[in-house]
């Protein structure tokens, strides 16, 4: 790429006066500022002055600390990076900086170095990016000395800026170009001047373009435009052009003067925004929750579809009665809520709402104060209606309660149905026996041994009803275990020793596999031996009938480090147990096996809980049943 | 009718229940043999004497109502009282469909159970009456010549000898002859009794050729 030409050659080329070329910065669509070495305002076009909110003049001689004092930071970080060989430094402002007085709405500053006359040190120039670039302010007719280093100095402003400038002739030729202008184009000024700006945007724009230009007047001497132009790397660009003409007398179009800048990131940070806003939107339509977006001054700014039903309202009416009409304004939450929401910029907790048909309602509100894209605060107000929810929440309970009674009308049914039963088994006994006895007796030579056998078997019989009474009872209010310190295997040898006592129950053999360091524990022995045999038992009736080869119940001991507990498992090879009743079995009078109680399993349950263990069932891998329950080890140094 | 002879065969998995009903049926002068089980009671039990069941209806393995079943498939089955704990109450309706005898409760009163008994008896009698004229009629009937059995069939089917001779082709005094040895082989003196003679042995009537 040529260097382009030196400044001093092209000086002459210059054909305006001073207050021209001022005119052409003062209607910039971007903020200008030149600060002198010591960071003193000497030049702030219009667009500046709106941002800052302090008139253009006002600014002159100022310190910018004064006026933008957050800015002070990043012109001396630019002034030290321009000292050290940067042409630009830009900084992308973050939005809590945005919010600062003196910045208000500024998302962009790119800094550059102001040539000043030889033997003075160059003064910092910046442009500024923001605030809302469709009006373009109508500069005011400045003061100017018309002195030699003004022009000096507005040249020097023209060349640096790093946006481009340019002035045209009607017929589209360039007169002028500043050094933006051939960098950012990459050309040599001597290839532009004299040339059409057309070639430089691309050709479907120039049509609209030309017709845009095509609308200044005297009266209407600034077209604001934008053209997609194709920089010097070929890529296509967003530039925003402000364009002034200047006229003869008569009104006949002289010369156009243009600034412009590069709007590509700015024109794709908006869009990103607005599909991040309509993404946004979205949500907040579709919310279930209610959102209100307010004001802090109470305004409510839109409802979405939620908030609408919850209160009954259009968004349109809500949004004309404002929060004091659908907060109860009387609620003792409501000022420490606000409060504390301006104090921390946030709130959560529990008001009362008003409905269309002033119904009052408790609603769960959290409310965040933030500032929107134009620095605005807002407030945002998400909404749960609790009445719904309590009511819900009743409504579950007496469904629940309901529930719940006839789930013990049915328990209880089962539990009758299940004593009787079992009760009436020892009672035929014992009423038969008795009947034969009596039948006995009246014969003439009654034998005494026959009938003292049917007397031994009624009492046989009145004990075992008399053990089931007690073993219902047992579940119903299980008696306090008397714990003592002891070996599970010792307590496991001692159930199956019994169990194989019993001649009729050591058809199915009971296999062993006990653990060699399981720690002593703390229960109550009794407990767990009928806890044993119980299962035991189950387990070879779960096996009865049928080929006795590979029968076999399992009792296997082991120690849950974890659970610091002794785990005892008994297992069997019989049908095993539906996984839809693995839960089940445990619970009284609920029995899987014709004839059974429903008795034995529940009492288990209640026992080994009573010895602060656990008890549950699975399946066998391979088939068959396992029930497993813990027992805690005794609380004490393990040798 | 007397209990002298008659075996009751009492299923039930309760040993109480079991041992008690052996005693006071053992007094009544019944012969008693208890089953704890249902299939016990399949593989041991013949049921050629007088008999009845008294049934538990609940079991473990194999249960009353699941025996009713076994027992009705095989053919022969003696009449059966169910006896019921409290709370099996929907099985009663099914077991008296199926034709149990009773259906009693537990623990059960001794004359309701002698009642039930003996209606059992009456009616195991009468099984036992029918299961013999149905082998004896079979025992007849497989004496006939073919052609015989082919003229009693008509007979019973209500027709004239007449009739018959024509069907069959002969002459109607060949007829007469096929129809007086039937009579004889049947042991029968009417026609009533051939009619109740050929249902015994499951010989359909001829209306037609």
């Amino acid at each position: 790429m040529q260097r382009p030409a030196k400044p001093s050659r092209e000086r002459h080329d210059w054909q305006g006066d001073v207050a021209s070329i001022r005119r052409l910065l003062d209607a910039a669509p971007f903020g200008i500022a030149v600060f002198d070495g010591r960071l003193r305002y000497r030049y702030v076009n219009e667009h500046l002055a709106e941002l800052n909110g302090v008139a253009a003049e006002e600014h002159i001689g100022r310190r910018l600390e004064d006026i933008a004092p957050v800015a002070l930071g990043l012109a001396r970080e630019a002034l030290a990076k321009l000292a050290s060989g940067a042409k630009v430094v830009e900084h992308v402002l973050p939005p809590e900086i945005r919010q600062a007085p003196g910045l208000r709405q500024v998302w962009k500053a790119r800094w550059f170095r102001v040539s000043m006359p030889p033997r003075r040190k160059p003064w910092l120039g910046v442009t500024v990016d923001g605030g809302t670039p469709a009006g373009v302010p109508q500069p005011k007719e400045a003061k100017d000395s018309g002195t030699r280093a003004d022009e000096e100095f507005y040249r020097a402003v023209v060349e640096d800026l790093t946006e481009v400038v340019s002035r045209t002739l009607p017929d589209g030729t360039l007169t002028f170009v500043n050094e933006g202008y051939c960098r950012y184009f990459g050309k040599n000024r001597g290839e532009i001047v004299g040339s059409k700006w057309s070639p430089r945007a691309t050709a479907d724009d120039v049509p609209g373009n030309e017709a845009q230009l095509g609308t200044l007047s005297a009266a209407n001497p600034v077209v604001v435009n934008e053209d997609r132009v194709c920089d010097r790397d070929g890529a296509v660009r967003v530039m925003q052009f402000a364009n002034r003409g200047f006229f003869d007398a008569t009104g006949r179009l002289l010369e156009t003067q243009s600034v412009g800048r590069d709007v590509t990131a700015q024109k794709e940070a908006e869009l990103a925004l607005r599909e991040s806003e309509e993404r946004y939107r979205s949500l907040v339509q579709c919310s279930m929750d209610a959102v209100l977006l307010t004001a802090p001054d109470g305004r409510i700014l839109s409802a979405n579809d939620a908030a609408c039903r919850m209160f009954g309202r259009t968004e349109q009416e809500l949004v004309k009665l404002g929060r004091s009409e659908v907060v109860d304004p009387t609620d003792p939450s409501l000022a420490p809520g606000l409060q504390k929401r301006d104090r921390t910029g946030r709130f959560n907790g529990e008001l009362t709402l008003i409905r269309k048909n002033g119904e009052r309602f408790k609603a769960e509100v959290s409310s965040a104060l933030f500032h929107d894209s134009r620095g605005q605060a807002r407030t945002s107000m998400v909404i749960r209606d609790l009445s719904e929810m309590l009511a819900a929440k009743e409504r579950i309970r007496a469904q629940r309660k309901a529930l719940s009674r006839v789930e013990r009308a049915a328990r209880l049914a089962a539990m009758t149905s299940s004593v009787a039963h079992e009760i009436s088994q020892p009672l035929t006994g014992i009423v038969s026996t008795a009947l034969a006895a009596r039948r006995l007796l009246s014969r003439p030579a009654p034998s005494l041994d026959e009938l003292r056998e049917c007397l031994d078997e009624i009492l046989e019989d009145s004990r075992r009803a008399g053990h089931y009474i007690e073993s219902v009872r047992r579940i119903v209010r299980r008696g306090d275990p008397s714990g003592r310190t002891l070996e599970i295997n010792d307590v496991v040898r001692d159930a199956i020793r019994l169990i194989l006592a019993d001649t009729e129950a050591s058809v199915v053999p009971v296999a062993t596999r006990l653990g060699k360091a399981v720690p002593r524990v703390w229960a109550d022995p009794i407990h767990i031996q009928h806890v044993l045999q119980n299962l035991i038992a189950n387990a070879q009736r779960a096996m009865a009938g049928g080929d006795p080869g590979g029968k076999r119940v399992e009792v296997a001991t082991a120690f849950d480090a974890v659970r610091r507990a002794a785990v005892v498992t008994v297992s069997d090879r019989g049908p095993g147990v539906p996984p839809d009743k693995l839960e089940w079995v445990f619970e009284a009078f609920h029995t899987t096996r014709p004839g059974g109680l429903g008795l034995g399993l529940a009492t288990c349950r209640s026992l080994v809980e009573a010895n602060g263990g656990r008890i549950w069932a699975a399946q066998r891998r391979g088939g068959g049943a396992r029930f497993q329950f813990t027992i805690p080890v005794a609380e004490e140094p393990t040798a | 009718m007397t209990a002298a002879g008659s075996t009751v065969f009492v299923v039930d998995d309760d040993e109480s229940v079991r041992r008690g009903l052996k005693r006071l049926l053992g007094i009544l002068g019944y012969r008693v043999e208890s089953f704890g089980t249902a299939a016990e009671l399949l593989s041991r039990a013949s049921f050629g004497r007088s008999c009845c069941i008294v049934l538990d209806i609940r079991m473990p393995g194999m249960t009353g109502l699941e025996l009713q079943d076994r027992l009705a498939e095989q053919g022969d089955s003696p009449p059966i009282i169910f006896l019921t704990a409290f709370g099996d109450v929907p099985g009663s309706v099914l077991a008296m469909k199926r034709g149990a005898v009773d259906y009693l409760q537990k623990p059960v009163d001794e004359r309701e159970l002698t009642a039930a008994i003996q209606a059992a008896l009456r009616r195991d009698e009468q099984r036992r009456r029918e299961a013999r004229e149905r082998d004896d009629a079979r025992a007849k009937a497989a004496t006939l010549t073919p052609r015989e059995r082919e003229v009693m069939q008509y007979v019973v089917g209500g027709a004239a000898n007449k009739q018959i001779a024509g069907w069959m082709g002969i002459a109607e005094k060949t007829v007469k002859i096929h129809r007086g040895r039937v009579m004889s082989k049947m042991c029968v003196g009417s026609v009533a009794d051939l009619v109740v003679a050929c249902q015994h042995a499951d010989i359909a009537p001829r209306k037609q050729p």
